[in-house]
């Protein structure tokens, strides 16, 4: 059971990274502030919802609830769809970490070995069973959670974080949210949304302590948009391309063996981009295996490689900025797709409670 | 599920193509790499910049004066040419990796270069480390560069020492972080500063003053008391200070043990706004030209708070005139409502100068010293 908190739980962290911090950055004075709290009732409205759904569903996976309430061609062809969404979730979060490689560790690396080396070790471990990704989820999350604490203790007590440039943002709270920011900000909360193919594996489904994910989930969403900002400053914040990373840079461990904070900051970031992609890359093999009709290694290996070689090629020829904005319209496609997926289930649970026999 | 035959070819097959992808790329070893721990820049003759990399040169061993380092340097109109240029006058790759302090001659910052593109190379490199120490070398950076205490047993370390408060502690140091530099470049409502680092004789350094600027370029220095009091509002852990005061032409001087030090924002019923800045301080007498009676002491409270409540006082109105804020009101007044940019522009204007100015300081000696008369 605790798997499900533990899938939640990366998809928060990683998202403090990449774009989520970005997109809410930018938008600090346009609304961004009220998307938080908004976010966190849309998010946990999503969450809970879901989790109760699929509590009926012990052992199934998205296609097995379907079954039976719609034609099978139509839930293969949501499964391709789904599966797209899933796909490109993994394939920014690769592209992002091989950018910061890039740019912090191995500048005279191409970007493109940079992903191919990760996809290397990817490949392997997506193709496992659903239970050994988890196994493998757990396992680095709790590698590397006292490394999120360390950052995230240091960063609070630093003396180099300005409390007023905070509060000049947060003096922008009435501003109405922009779909973006909302879009952004609720990504925090999709972790839920792997179960989809993740719920197979889980014999009993208790739903204890769900709503631990409010609190847990706006404080992480105020950090991730205030301390860069407390950081970098209410107005010099929006020139960084990787807000978290300047921000790890701004500090400094006097006596560690590791001056600049930014090098633990970029293997936490390495570990956990790592699981959340094999996450989103196994629901997505899982998922195609479905539109498929089958479940052979040959189908598993080409889907895979088929997977990683797209990936390369966006690695090609997509700088920042373009990626940025891909991102950004991915986040509003997502938030469209999860609620796509609600309301789906909804309806076969709906539909499979009043023919019981079939549930 | 067991691996397959095919499976382990293919993983042999791409374990050796990560074999392949090694060796080539860019990576240097130790011995083909030139650390820079410091870099200079000063007005150029022919151009806009002369810049300066001190080379740290390795040693096999560490011990006082053992500090031997190389200054490169090169003259362009940008920094990143000179660097560039640079490279082909040493042997080695230069790895900015440990470049911990960053230094602008004096005169360049007369030069009427504006700050932002001044700084544009050191904030968009990337492997220039945003927790790098910025600070101006007086009379130029090149002086700064060079010099090579023999009290230091790795190059640069004096610098590093003083301002990381490792060594010494001083409330006259200014420890300026080149993150929280270009902060104040942008941020509305605070204002730049960097620590003027001195060649003193001996090849030894000093640093006690500071340069205040605008958001391009530099109004004026603080002595060394001023500086001082301005490093009790921007370094809040700040303890090791001194305050002089004089009771009847005799001088005394107090020893802070503990100093904290607020400001803040308050708007008066009119419209207007008042800049209040409190000080509070601990501390014992260090040092007296004339004798201190025990019950005398409540009375010499009342004096350094009065002394202190004047400079602190003078300083603030300084800043309040030359219309700079170091101290970071005009972030306080954005913190303390919705502050758009009309609202920014009338701060800017006429709110923030004709703001009232008002000291409190509380002060409590807690001994005279281990001599009671």
């Amino acid at each position: 059971m605790r798997y499900y908190y533990y899938l939640i739980l990366v998809n928060m962290i990683v998202n403090v990274l990449a774009y989520v911090p970005r997109i809410l950055i930018r938008d600090r004075f346009d609304g961004a502030v009220m998307a938080l709290p908004i976010s966190m009732v849309i998010g946990m409205t999503f969450l809970l919802t879901f989790s109760y759904t699929i509590k009926r569903f012990p052992q199934q996976g998205l296609p097995e609830m379907l079954s039976g309430v719609f034609p099978s061609a139509l839930i293969r062809v949501l499964m391709l769809l789904f599966s797209f969404i899933w796909f490109t979730a993994g394939a920014l979060s690769v592209l992002v970490t091989a950018n910061l490689t890039n740019y912090f560790i191995n500048p005279s690396m191409p970007s493109t070995h940079v992903v191919f080396m990760y996809l290397i070790v990817i490949c392997f471990v997506m193709q496992g069973t659903s239970q050994q990704v988890l196994y493998t989820v757990e396992m680095i999350f709790i590698l590397s959670f006292p490394l999120v604490a360390f950052i995230f203790f240091k960063a609070a007590i630093s003396s180099g974080l300005r409390l007023d440039s905070m509060m000049a943002v947060a003096q922008f709270y009435q501003q109405w949210p922009t779909l973006g920011s909302i879009a952004a900000a609720t990504y925090i909360f999709s972790g839920y949304a792997n179960m989809v193919i993740f719920n197979r594996v889980f014999p009993v489904f208790t739903l204890k302590w769900l709503w631990i994910f409010a609190p847990i989930g706006l404080s992480i969403l105020l950090t991730t948009m205030f301390l860069p900002i407390g950081f970098l400053g209410a107005d010099g914040v929006k020139d960084y391309l990787f807000p978290w990373l300047s921000t790890a840079d701004s500090m400094r461990v006097e006596f560690g063996f590791v001056e600049r904070v930014l090098y633990i900051f970029y293997i936490l970031y390495g570990e956990i981009a790592f699981v959340s992609v094999v996450i989103h890359f196994h629901v997505a093999l899982e998922m195609i295996k479905v539109t498929a009709g089958k479940n052979t290694r040959t189908l598993s290996w080409s889907v895979t490689v088929l997977m990683c070689g797209a990936t390369i090629l966006m690695s090609y020829d997509l700088d920042e900025y373009p990626m940025f904005r891909i991102g950004e319209y991915w986040m509003s496609v997502r938030l469209a797709g999860e609620v796509f997926l609600l309301l789906i289930l909804l309806y076969t649970l709906y539909k499979k409670r009043r023919s019981p026999h079939e549930a | 599920m067991k691996p397959s035959a095919a499976a382990w070819r293919t993983t042999l097959l791409l374990l050796l193509a990560c074999s392949l992808l090694t060796g080539c790329y860019g990576f240097k070893d130790i011995d083909k790499r030139f650390f820079v721990v410091a870099i200079g820049v000063d007005p150029g003759e022919r151009h806009a910049y002369k810049v300066m990399l001190k080379l740290a040169i390795p040693g096999p061993q560490e011990k006082f004066g053992s500090n031997p380092a190389l200054i490169v340097e090169e003259e362009a109109d940008t920094v990143a040419e000179a660097v560039r240029i640079m490279k082909g006058k040493v042997d080695k790759e230069f790895d900015f990796g440990h470049a911990k302090a960053i230094i602008l001659g004096d005169k360049l910052l007369d030069a009427n270069i504006p700050l932002p593109v001044m700084m544009d190379w050191f904030m968009r490199r990337r492997d220039i480390q945003l927790v790098s120490w910025t600070g101006i070398g007086y009379p130029d950076a090149y002086s700064i560069l060079q010099a090579s205490p023999r009290s230091e047993r790795l190059p640069s370390n004096m610098l590093f020492l003083f301002f990381g408060a490792a060594g010494t502690e001083t409330g006259y140091v200014v420890s300026e972080y080149l993150y929280d530099f270009r902060r104040r470049m942008m941020e509305r409502g605070l204002d730049p500063i960097m620590p003027i680092i001195r060649l003193r004789t001996g090849d030894q350094l000093n640093i006690t003053t500071m340069s205040i600027f605008d958001k391009e370029h530099r109004r004026f220095n603080l002595s060394a008391e001023e500086t001082k009091i301005f490093n009790s509002f921007y370094n809040s852990t700040i303890e090791k200070v001194d305050i002089a005061f004089e009771e009847n032409g005799r001088r005394i001087v107090m020893s802070v043990d503990q100093l904290s030090a607020n400001f803040d924002v308050k708007q008066t019923p009119d419209g207007a706004y008042t800049l209040l800045a409190g000080l509070k301080i601990h501390g014992i007498i260090e040092e007296s030209q004339t004798p201190i009676a025990e019950s005398h002491l409540p009375e010499l409270e009342k004096l350094v708070e009065a002394a202190v409540r004047e400079r602190t006082l003078a300083l603030l109105r300084k800043f309040q005139a030359a219309g700079v804020d170091p101290i970071g009101f005009g972030l306080k007044y954005r913190a303390s409502q919705r502050v758009d940019q009309a609202a920014w522009e009338r701060w800017q204007h006429s709110l923030y100068a004709g703001a009232v100015i008002e000291v409190t300081s509380k002060v409590n000696i807690r001994s005279p010293g281990i001599i009671i008369n």
